[in-house]
């Protein structure tokens, strides 16, 4: 058998460059940069620095507050990822018999997506506000012995920031849960419709594995949102920091590197949080892909 | 074992335009029945409704004497074979075939008993634990009509269940499915737009068109006694000959159009249609299609049993009898054809 050869042409690397420069910028070099760093004890000026080996590590594990914000974060996590694709499977699920019929809503649906964690965060503020916030007053209204206040109360901030934070996901899942229950065969419905009177196990059984390829890059992709992306929220809403309590890990990496100025001690966080972030990923591929059944 | 009566079905889907018009059917216990049809008659559509997954605007459907409108899909002890087969991907061939039985609380023992008979008569039984991606379009099929079979439905509904298949194995499927309804008695609605499948297979059919019911009958019957202009169009391969009533003296005055068979034009009879030229001809052994036109530049298909000896260019006079002509009048129907 011949085998047909091509040219090597230098124009595909042409191609890939922009992209392959952006990730050298903005990814690669700050990476190898913490890594770096983490290993040096900097002055607060940054005049000079000193090699230190694992101190900075040491100094983050053996911090009892690092290990709070740590558990903190992991719940805040859990929270956003997985109520944020649950609300939005409720409303995709419902939206889905509706866009059988009709092709004019699904432009208007997807509207919502093009909104930034940033922007998610100032509504959030004001939804919350003392001052002119309907869910301060409403919330207010429930409470007895406790008064809802945000800006004080760790707990109450961890429910407004958790909130924003799952209203700005719900609309990026939904977009793509409702494109993958349309991309769900019509005719398998319906064969489950002859075979299952129970329209909720028919879901269990038959929408919901075959929507599992799209719920599994959503879990990828939603908590890797809940613990980097929340930053843009969290910063939005307490431009000088949240109650302690209601921080996350990366809000700490900033607070400590930039407002602390302990550059070693955020670095070593950062690498910390990087290594958690691998393994999580590699867990989820190598555990739960393994159940996930791709047509 | 059941009896299917449908009456006075309508269904639209947009205003002004019946996709199904006033249908009343009854079809026997036991009965094969094919919806035959011209894509868009309506047919597949009448069959949704059979299986609750369309609900007509009215008329009324009883399954023996069970009324069935109202009565949602999984309910009406209905099994639908679909065109794509419509397998349960993430199922292997056992859990689709169980699926049903698993739904509707039969006895673990009792799914597994069963399924494994179906898959042992559809020849499945060592496929059972693959997924449906790993199996051929002729063993997918087998496993939509296991999930079917294992259900002992009272009736069976095939939608096109042979038309993604190729024509090698479609030939053997419509044996198998014929041989097998045969075997367990289970009345059948089969819906096709393929006229051969239709006439082999079914025990009576149903001609559609435009959502309306043509012609119900036999396929000898609906063959030679086409009630309609459509019915004779439609129905037979290669195409009847639609004539101008002027070639032929005596007819009837509101006699628009006549039709007549291929097999039936002859080099002698009672009736001279005039001088043909043969254009193109088609050997295919046991038969023989010779394409051509009349004098007056109409053209013509006759059928020839065996082989002939005639060739591109000939001409001779061609002939029919009076009693194989088939008379319509002007909206498409039936004339009683006076000579026969």
């Amino acid at each position: 058998m011949k085998r047909v050869h091509f040219g090597h042409s230098p124009i595909p690397y042409v191609f890939v460059l922009p992209q392959m420069l952006i990730i050298g910028v903005f990814f690669l070099w700050p990476s190898f940069e913490a890594f770096r760093l983490s290993f040096f004890l900097e002055d607060p000026w940054g005049l000079s620095n000193q090699f230190v080996w694992f101190d900075n590590y040491w100094d983050v594990i053996s911090d009892e507050n690092y290990r709070a914000v740590f558990f903190s974060t992991v719940i805040f996590s859990a929270v956003v990822a997985l109520l944020s694709i649950i609300l939005a499977l409720l409303f995709a699920v419902k939206v889905d018999g509706l866009l059988r019929l009709s092709s004019t809503y699904r432009p208007f649906l997807t509207w919502s997506y093009a909104i930034a964690p940033a922007v998610a965060g100032l509504i959030a503020r004001f939804l919350y506000s003392p001052q002119i916030g309907p869910l301060y007053d409403f919330l207010n209204q429930f409470s007895t012995d406790t008064w809802f206040e945000p800006r004080l109360d760790a707990m109450d901030a961890w429910l407004v920031l958790a909130s924003g934070s799952i209203w700005k996901q719900i609309s990026v899942n939904f977009v793509f849960l409702v494109a993958g229950l349309q991309a769900i065969p019509r005719n398998v419905l319906e064969a489950s419709l002859l075979d299952n009177p129970n329209g909720f196990r028919r879901f269990w059984s038959i929408t919901l594995p075959l929507l599992a390829p799209t719920l599994f890059f959503l879990l990828v992709i939603n908590i890797s949102y809940a613990v980097f992306e929340t930053f843009g929220v969290i910063d939005t809403v307490y431009p000088f920091g949240p109650p302690s309590g209601a921080q996350t890990l990366v809000y700490k990496v900033y607070v400590d590197g930039f407002k602390g100025a302990d550059l070693g001690g955020s670095s070593a966080q950062s690498v910390i949080l990087m290594v958690i972030v691998l393994l999580l990923t590699v867990v989820q591929f190598r555990y739960i892909e393994k159940r996930v059944h791709y047509t | 074992m059941a009896t299917l009566i449908l009456s006075d079905i309508c269904k639209s889907f947009q205003a002004g335009s019946r996709a199904v018009d006033s249908v009343s059917i009854e079809v026997g216990d036991g009965e094969f029945l094919a919806l035959l049809g011209p894509s868009g008659c309506g047919k597949s559509t009448l069959l949704r409704m059979i299986a609750g997954l369309e609900v007509q605007d009215s008329g009324s459907i009883a399954l023996d004497q069970d009324v069935l409108d109202g009565v949602p899909p999984a309910k009406r002890d209905v099994a639908m074979v679909f065109q794509n087969y419509a397998l349960y991907p993430h199922m292997t061939v056992f859990g689709n075939m169980a699926y049903a039985l698993k739904n509707r609380k039969v006895p673990k023992e009792s799914i597994r008993q069963r399924v494994l008979e179906a898959a042992e008569l559809l020849r499945l039984t060592d496929y059972l634990d693959r997924k449906p991606m790993q199996l051929s379009g002729g063993q997918r099929q087998r496993v939509a009509m296991g999930r079917a079979l294992v259900r002992e439905p009272r009736i069976f509904l095939f939608d096109e269940p042979l038309s993604n298949l190729d024509a090698s194995l479609r030939a053997t499927m419509r044996l198998e499915i014929r041989q097998l309804q045969r075997r367990l008695g289970i009345t059948s609605v089969f819906v096709t737009h393929d006229q051969i499948e239709a006439m082999t297979m079914a025990d009576r059919l149903v001609v559609m068109n435009q959502g309306r019911v043509e012609q119900i009958g036999t396929p000898l019957d609906v063959y030679r006694n086409p009630q309609t202009s459509f019915v004779a169009g439609f129905i037979g391969s290669p195409a009847i000959n639609r004539l101008d009533p002027a070639l032929i003296p005596g007819l009837p005055s509101e006699c628009v159009e006549v039709c007549i068979r291929p097999e039936h034009l002859q080099e002698t009879g009672e009736v001279d249609l005039g001088l043909f030229t043969i254009d193109l001809i088609e050997e295919l052994g046991s038969e023989t299609i010779v394409y051509g036109a009349l004098s007056g530049g109409h053209a013509l298909t006759i059928r020839i049993e065996g082989v002939h000896t005639k060739s591109i260019g000939d001409t001779f006079n061609v002939y029919c009898e009076a009693k194989d002509l088939l008379l319509f009048d002007h909206a498409g129907a039936r004339l009683a054809n006076t000579a026969s």
